[in-house]
């Protein structure tokens, strides 16, 4: 049997627990019956321990299910960063995976890229550690207020205004639905959001995304940008995990 | 504990220095050079050069203290991104763009009838710029900075001039304009035992190499080769004065295992940069200093300014090899340098021209159009970024009393206020910002580009909330950095600019602490019982 790399570092056991809280979370958070709900469970663990190649699945069902099922993976994506950001921090964690999730794909339809390249666990570490140490252009932004805080308010507003405007949550919008609702929260004039100002969250986690997909070893050479660093950094970011590369 | 609250005192020093920055280390050098005890609390981490890691994400670190200051007003300061935590502080991580002011600079009201004059000439401050250009190491061409005041030329030649910058001096040329190489406290070649510089641009990071004079490898270990010792996460949280006020005895500070301890001196330096120097003068307050100390005028902590900035960007035709060079840029041109522009505000601007540019981080290639997302920005990363090529206005700003460090009801983990920092620019600077920035757009154009964009207008440099001046009912220090209203209480830094031109500050303020420490240790028998 081949695991993928998040279910052997998770080990599968664990990685079954996981991926079932997860999965009521998310499915819950949809509105999806049980059944059904425990349909996509069944298919994140499948996917999750790579017993089932992810085309055999989209090809089973309707296009929203199959919304469903890509986020899946960004539930799968969203509990590595669950298990990193523990596991590098002492301190807690102060994203849900339901949260983190909705970040990763907040964050993905800003910058292209930024999931894969682990933008979840880039914020989340940063928040788990503590706010001298932190390296968020949020940092540098002069926010006051709890940094955390900050995300949790930001990503919950985004909720709210996706179930207003489409009825269903951030992670179940189409792309052109997440486009456009991203270049609302941009403007900074959104109606009835309630969080930090709109424009601010944007440009914030913008500012993150494209630091893990352009501002690594790896993002210059996605740019084919000679990195030249007189000091390498051992790792992408403070707190990353190990996997990870520069 | 003591019934003061504390769990210790230290052993008398001569010196107490708030702050390893760049000027509180110069302090600490000439002091424990002319034979002083010298102890330098520093409220951050010590900092050494193997810990400067290559990259905007990781060096985020040594930048501010977040939590301690909230900004507010119309045009809100950068307070974290222009400050520093550690040692060698803001410096750490500055852009090494040296300039003298000029010496219209100083004589703003006289000359101009704004702001106010400083309480000395270009001339008083010049012998200082020169000696500590050698210290340092400068480099650059004296003789093409056509705008130059009178000084000794530089030590070193100038760093070298890459794509970008000879794209974006053809835009000035064609404009009738004149660049000169960039004034910068970076090895143009092997100085002093430091290396030169590679030109990888990551100054921004904090040099780790040596060939940038951060306080690291310039008086920090000079410092303490003279016997200053210098104590890192301790922060000072109070200057204690004696009981009529007239003088400083010492510090309060926390150290990093919580003991709270008062170091006895018989000189208080405070270097602690723009927002921290007040925001401790102001939480000092005692009975004979209801308002805080040195604050008897009511102007400590008022009127802190900020230069009037703004990236002009340009894509190019070609790629423009902006990952190389450092990050202050390549030129330089003042030829707007002059107060009277004849466009309907007073005051100068200069040009740093062709920075060396990241992908990312708030001055990065992505951060400079915000408004791109999705496929529109991977395009743009993709078919642009290598494309760019960028230069930033400094523009000169003038202190209004309304701006400035307040403290609030909150308090940090040391028991100390936290601090308000509210600022909107002038109405001169909204002027000078549109004319210059619009310029800007027509030189890159004028040097082939292809489409061009900006950035906002923001805050460069934290400048004044301590001026310095002859009128103690107009000013907090006088010539030297000495409170008006504490006899061996001090003041370094950039706080004491009653105006700063529109050149980057490090100088100016280093030449500035030079000055003062030289008065005090040749007047100490007058200065200190």
């Amino acid at each position: 049997m081949r695991l993928s790399p998040w279910a052997a570092a998770l080990g599968v056991k664990t990685a079954r627990l996981v991926v079932c809280k997860v999965s009521e979370i998310l499915l819950g958070a949809v509105g999806l019956d049980a059944p059904l709900a425990w349909r996509f469970v069944g298919w994140g663990m499948m996917n999750g321990l790579g017993l089932m190649k992810k085309q055999q699945v989209l090809g089973a069902f309707d296009p929203r299910r199959r919304r469903v099922l890509k986020h899946m993976s960004l539930i799968g994506a969203a509990a590595v960063t669950y298990r990193e950001a523990v596991a590098g921090s002492r301190a807690g964690l102060s994203l849900d995976i339901a949260r983190l999730a909705r970040l990763s794909a907040w964050a993905e339809t800003l910058v292209p890229g930024a999931e894969a390249a682990g933008v979840a666990n880039f914020i989340a570490a940063q928040l788990a550690a503590p706010r001298q140490s932190a390296c968020l252009t949020l940092r540098y932004l002069d926010w006051a207020g709890d940094f955390p805080d900050f995300y949790r308010r930001g990503l919950d507003a985004l909720e709210r205004s996706a179930m207003a405007t489409h009825g269903r949550g951030f992670v179940m919008l189409a792309d052109a639905d997440r486009a456009a609702l991203a270049g609302r929260v941009a403007s900074g004039s959104i109606d009835g959001w309630q969080g930090p100002p709109a424009g601010l969250f944007y440009f914030a986690v913008r500012s993150d995304a494209v630091d893990v997909v352009y501002g690594t070893v790896q993002g210059f050479a996605r740019l084919n940008v000679p990195y030249r660093a007189h000091i390498a950094p051992v790792r992408p970011w403070p707190g990353a995990w190990r996997g990870r590369r520069s | 504990m003591s019934r003061h609250g504390r769990d210790a005192a230290f052993p008398p020093v001569d010196v107490v220095i708030v702050g390893a920055g760049q000027t509180g280390s110069l302090m600490a050098e000439r002091f424990a050079r002319s034979g002083k005890r010298v102890v330098v609390f520093e409220a951050g981490p010590e900092r050494r050069l193997q810990q400067l890691v290559s990259s905007q994400i990781w060096s985020r670190a040594l930048k501010g203290t977040p939590g301690v200051a909230t900004t507010e007003g119309a045009n809100p300061l950068g307070v974290n991104f222009n400050t520093g935590q550690g040692s060698g502080g803001a410096a750490l991580h500055h852009y090494a763009c040296w300039f003298r002011l000029h010496p219209e600079d100083f004589e703003m009201k006289s000359r101009h009838g704004v702001a106010s004059d400083w309480p000395f000439g270009y001339e008083a401050l010049r012998p200082f710029y020169d000696r500590v250009q050698v210290e340092v190491g400068l480099s650059g061409d004296a003789g093409a900075e056509f705008w130059r005041p009178p000084g000794d030329p530089y030590p070193m030649p100038p760093l070298p001039v890459f794509r970008q910058g000879e794209i974006i001096a053809r835009g000035f040329a064609a404009r009738g304009l004149k660049t000169a190489p960039l004034p910068l406290a970076i090895n143009s070649v092997p100085y002093r035992g430091r290396p030169a510089c590679i030109y990888d641009g990551w100054c921004d990071a904090g040099c780790p190499t040596g060939a940038l004079a951060n306080p690291l490898v310039t008086y920090l270990p000079l410092a303490r080769e003279h016997g200053a010792r210098v104590v890192h996460d301790a922060r000072v949280t109070r200057i204690v004065t004696s009981n009529d006020g007239t003088r400083a005895v010492g510090a309060e500070v926390v150290l990093r295992d919580g003991r709270r301890v008062f170091q006895s001196a018989g000189l208080v330096v405070v270097a602690g940069f723009a927002m921290e120097t007040p925001r401790l003068l102001l939480a000092s307050a005692t009975s004979a200093h209801g308002r805080g100390l040195g604050n008897s005028s009511g102007l400590l902590g008022k009127g802190l300014y900020s230069h009037a900035a703004c990236t002009v960007f340009g894509r190019f035709p070609e790629q423009t090899d902006n990952h190389l060079g450092v990050s202050g840029g390549q030129l330089v041109c003042q030829d707007r340098y002059g107060k009277q522009q004849g466009a309907g505000f007073i005051g100068g601007y200069q040009w740093l021209i062709a920075h060396a540019l990241r992908p990312n981080d708030l001055l990065g290639i992505a951060g400079g159009r915000p408004d791109l997302f999705g496929a529109a920005l991977t395009r743009f990363m993709a078919e642009d970024a290598s494309h760019v090529g960028s230069m930033t206005l400094v523009g000169e700003s003038l202190p209004l009393a309304q701006n400035g460090v307040e403290l609030t009801e909150g308090r940090d983990g040391f028991g100390m206020p936290l601090a308000r920092v509210v600022h909107r620019f002038d109405d001169n600077a909204v002027r000078l910002h549109a004319h210059g920035t619009a310029e800007g757009q027509e030189i890159l154009r004028a040097a082939g580009a292809t489409s061009v964009w900006q950035g906002p207008m923001v805050g460069m440099h934290l400048l004044g909330g301590a001026a310095m001046g002859r009128d103690p009912a107009y000013s907090v220090t006088d010539e030297f950095g000495v409170l008006h209203d504490v006899a061996n209480l001090v003041v370094a830094g950039p706080s004491l600019f009653p105006t700063g031109g529109s050149v980057n500050p490090t100088f100016t303020a280093t030449a500035l602490a030079d000055r003062a420490a030289t008065h005090l240790i040749e007047h100490w028998g007058n200065m200190v019982r």
